[in-house]
Order: C-alpha cells, then structure tokens, then sequence
C-alpha cells in the first residue's frame, strides 16, 4: 500500500479550476472559471512553488477548460467556452510570459479538450457541437484545419493522442469513446468503444495502452491488440465504483492516477505477474487480463470535485490535481511496501 | 414565445404563514425558503403555486459527524406537465439559487454537494433532463451563456 502527501497547495485562483498540466521542464500550468492562465514554478530551495506569470487580458471571454503543451515547451493551446482554443506563446528567460499567438476558431460552441500530438505537428481540439476537428501545426505558428472528424452524438468531453503514431482517442456525453487514424489524408473513426454507460470524461495513455474514466464511476484499462490482423482495443482491467458520482479525470505513468466528483484521488498499480496466480474468479470469467489494486486513496484531496490529476513528467511520484475549491495541489506518492523493503 | 407547454396550470393556494415564528429553521426549511419564490418561466406564478417543489422534495443527507467530509442535498422537482420543455431551465435555476445562496459552503470543516433532478416518470424525457442536469460542465457553460441567463434572470430576478 501507499499513500499521498501533500507537498504544496497553490492559492490564486477565484472558482473551479477545470485544468492543470505541466510543461516538459517541469513548470505546473493551470486554468478554471476566471478565465486567467496561471503558471507556477518549484523553487527547489524551499521545496515550494511560487506564480512566475498570471495570464488573462481579454483573450478569453469565458471559461478556460483545458491545456495542452507543445512537446518542446513553447506553446500552450488552451480550450475555452467561448468557442475558441488560443495558442500562446511561452517566453522564457528571467521572467517567462505568455502573449497570445493564434485564435483559432471554427467550433460551434464550447471547446472542451485540447491535445497536441507527440510529435507536436498536429493539435486535436473538441466540442459541445460533438466534432473533433484535427490541425496542422506550420512554422511560426500557423495552423490549418485538416480534418473536421463527425461521428459522436453528443458533447465531446476529451481527446488524447497515443504518445508513439497519430491516433487520436475522443470520449463523449455520448458514453463512447471513438477511435480516429489516418489513411492517405484522410481521417477517419476506426473504432467505437462502448465499454461505459455514462459520459466519459477523460481519457489517459501510456504507450499503446490506455485508461477512460466515466460517470458510470468506473475506471477501464484498454490494450491494443491484433484481432484478425487488425490493431483494435480490449478491456483488459475494469474498476467498478472507483468513485462515488463519477470519476472524471485519469492520468498514467506507470501508476495510475484517478479523480472524481467523491472529492477524492485514487493511485492504482497493477497486480504483478506473481500476484497474478490468485485470480478471482469474477476476472477468470470475464476475460480480464490483468487486474489494478488501489494503492492509495487520498478522502478528501479537495473541497469539491477533482477536475485534473497529472504526474509530473521529470520528477517521479510527483502528481498535481485541481478541484472546485479552487486549489491546484502538488502530492507525492509514497510507497510504503518498498520503503518497510 | 409562442404556445405555452401548459396553458392552464393548476395554481395551488397558498398559506403564508411560512414558519412557527422564533423557531430555527432547519436545512431543508432552508432550502425551501430559497427556492419556493422561484418563478416559473411561463407562468406569473411560484414554483410552490405550481407544485414543482413543496419541502418533501428536499432529502438531505448530513456529513459525517466526526471525520471532514461532505454531506448532500437532493432537490427532486416535478415539472408542471410531462412534456414541459423548460424542465431544464427549472432545474438550472434552482440550482443557481442554491449555490449563489451559500448554503452548501457553510464555515467550518462540512460542506454540500447539491444534486437536483426531475421526478422519474413526471417527464417524458427525464432520463435526459436528469443527465444533463448532473453534467457540471454543461451546467456551469449553462451559466455562462447570455441567452440562457436572460431566460434564468426572469424566474429569480424578484427575488431578495
């Protein structure tokens, strides 16, 4: 077993905070209801994080819901209500700044999710309007639409890109997530995965696996594989009532990270092989392939619904999350097992 | 707006004595006091007159007494008529009521988490309603949507 300590709360912003990311250095972005951009930064010296910017201007008329980084660290797509993502442009040096870049528009109404690929040449925006439109990201930061993807009947809430090929997975209102790759230009869906009965609210990959979380409280880890010769993805894990009302975020890094509307925050690891060898028998007649302890469960991480949790991409066991209380907090994941050896 | 969903809604008559007078209000009564004002968006007349809501559709579950912890309030209302298609905005304005009240952050260490829903069977589309009402993300764009507030400020704009 493990637990979560609080290693720092950051205080700014007024409302919700819907998102928080980190930048591929290690800098914490987040973003709610008051429209502002917020980014802090870990001074190491006293193990705190302190605001380095604070971005708000008129650039976004509602709420901001979600961030994404370009891989290298140079822009930050954000969704908004409004009908908009905006691109800004993160300046570094002694005292970094954002300045937007782009608006683009075309959605109908409210941006929901917004997700640069690995590569970083292509950026996946979606919508209440229920498309997912794809664009090319050009030198100096220009950006064409190159595919408006229609399928889901209703909101999407997220996209995420696999972190190795373009393959853009959408989850929706629509209790499905949908499956888009490309062939000679084209974008297509080729897959609908129906796991859910309620809306699923976020998706997380780790190489060519991946988690969904759903209102239906529950938590799938999916793994692709060939089924006559053809990459398709399988239940291989499902966690029934991982929270209470609906679990709305996931993250992966090896540890699996998860939110919901319970207030709380759930680490899952997956049962080693050894383990393994005591299957249940609900998972030896279901197909399940594998099986995800909870490791940790911290009660109470805020006041209000967990919107976002994500691991740290340069220090380990670090996580940050961000709820309706207004807070971003930074945890550290602790191992007991392999502390007591 | 054109024709009404419910032309001749049945108007109860109300009682003003509201309350034995010096005696605390409880939650629910609370609660009550906060949304049986509300305006029906076709009718010049109270969600109470209407019917929607009376105090037993308020369930209210208390947080935990000795650990921090959140507690519940359940809002269950009854449209006027099965196919009344401002079911929505009934449920969007008591729940706007209610959390611009304060009530579900009170001080200290407790706190609400509010849920409002159509009465199963008293909608054709209740499931629907139901769901989008439970959506957070939807209700709080909801909230910020100039046409929608416009429609919202007509059912609560009298009250204190």
């Amino acid at each position: 077993m493990g637990r979560l300590e609080l290693q720092a709360t950051l205080r700014g912003h007024v409302g919700t905070v819907w998102a928080v990311e980190w930048s591929p250095t290690g800098l914490l972005v987040s973003c709610g209801t008051d429209k502002t951009i917020r980014l802090w930064k870990l001074n190491p010296r006293e193990s705190s994080y302190q605001l380095i910017t604070a971005f708000s201007g008129n650039a976004f008329l509602r709420t901001t819901r979600d961030l994404s980084f370009s891989p290298d660290g140079r822009s930050l797509a954000v969704a908004c209500f409004d009908a908009t993502a905006t691109v800004l442009e993160l300046f570094g040096g002694k005292n970094p700044r954002f300045d937007p870049v782009v608006c683009l528009e075309g959605h109908d109404s409210e941006v929901k999710s917004v997700a640069y690929s690995s590569s970083g040449a292509l950026l996946a925006t979606c919508s209440r309007d229920r498309s997912v439109w794809i664009w090319e990201v050009g030198l100096d930061f220009e950006y064409n639409c190159i595919a408006v993807l229609h399928g889901h009947s209703a909101d999407v809430k997220h996209v995420a890109w696999h972190p190795e090929c373009e393959l853009l997975v959408s989850s929706s209102y629509d209790d499905t997530m949908r499956v888009w790759v490309e062939d000679a230009d084209d974008w297509f869906c080729s897959e609908v995965l129906s796991a859910h009965t309620g809306t699923v609210w976020g998706v997380a990959f780790e190489g060519a696996a991946m988690a969904s979380v759903s209102s239906d409280e529950s938590l799938i880890v999916w793994r692709r594989e060939l089924v006559r010769n053809y990459p398709t993805f399988r239940v291989a894990a499902r966690v029934d009532h991982l929270h209470d009302n609906g679990a709305l975020c996931v993250h992966w890094k090896t540890l699996i990270a998860s939110g919901g509307a319970d207030d709380c925050i759930c680490i899952l690891r997956k049962r080693n092989e050894r383990e393994q060898n005591t299957q249940s028998n609900e998972q030896i007649t279901s197909n399940l392939t594998e099986s995800w302890d909870v490791v940790a469960r911290e009660q109470r991480a805020h006041t209000g619904d967990v919107n976002r949790v994500a691991w740290s991409p340069v220090h380990d066991n670090i996580l940050a999350s961000c709820g309706d209380d207004g807070l971003v907090r930074v945890w550290r994941y602790v191992d007991d097992d392999i502390q007591r050896g | 707006m054109d024709a009404l969903d419910n032309p001749n809604p049945e108007v109860k008559v109300l009682s003003r004595e509201r309350r034995e007078p010096g005696k605390p209000l409880t939650l629910q009564q609370r609660v009550f006091e906060i949304i049986r004002d509300i305006r029906d968006p076709e009718h010049p007349h109270s969600l109470e007159e209407l019917s929607v809501v009376d105090l037993n559709c308020i369930n209210i579950t208390n947080p935990p007494d000795d650990s921090p912890g959140h507690g519940k309030i359940w809002v269950s209302f009854t449209p006027t008529v099965p196919h009344c298609s401002l079911a929505s905005i009934i449920g969007l304005s008591i729940q706007s009521k209610i959390r611009e009240s304060g009530i579900l952050n009170p001080k200290g260490e407790h706190y609400y988490k509010l849920k409002v829903t159509c009465v199963d069977g008293t909608h054709t589309s209740a499931g629907e309603i139901n769901k989008q009402l439970g959506d957070k993300e939807r209700v709080s764009a909801a909230f910020e949507n100039p046409k929608i507030l416009k429609v919202l400020r007509e059912c609560t704009d009298h009250l204190p």
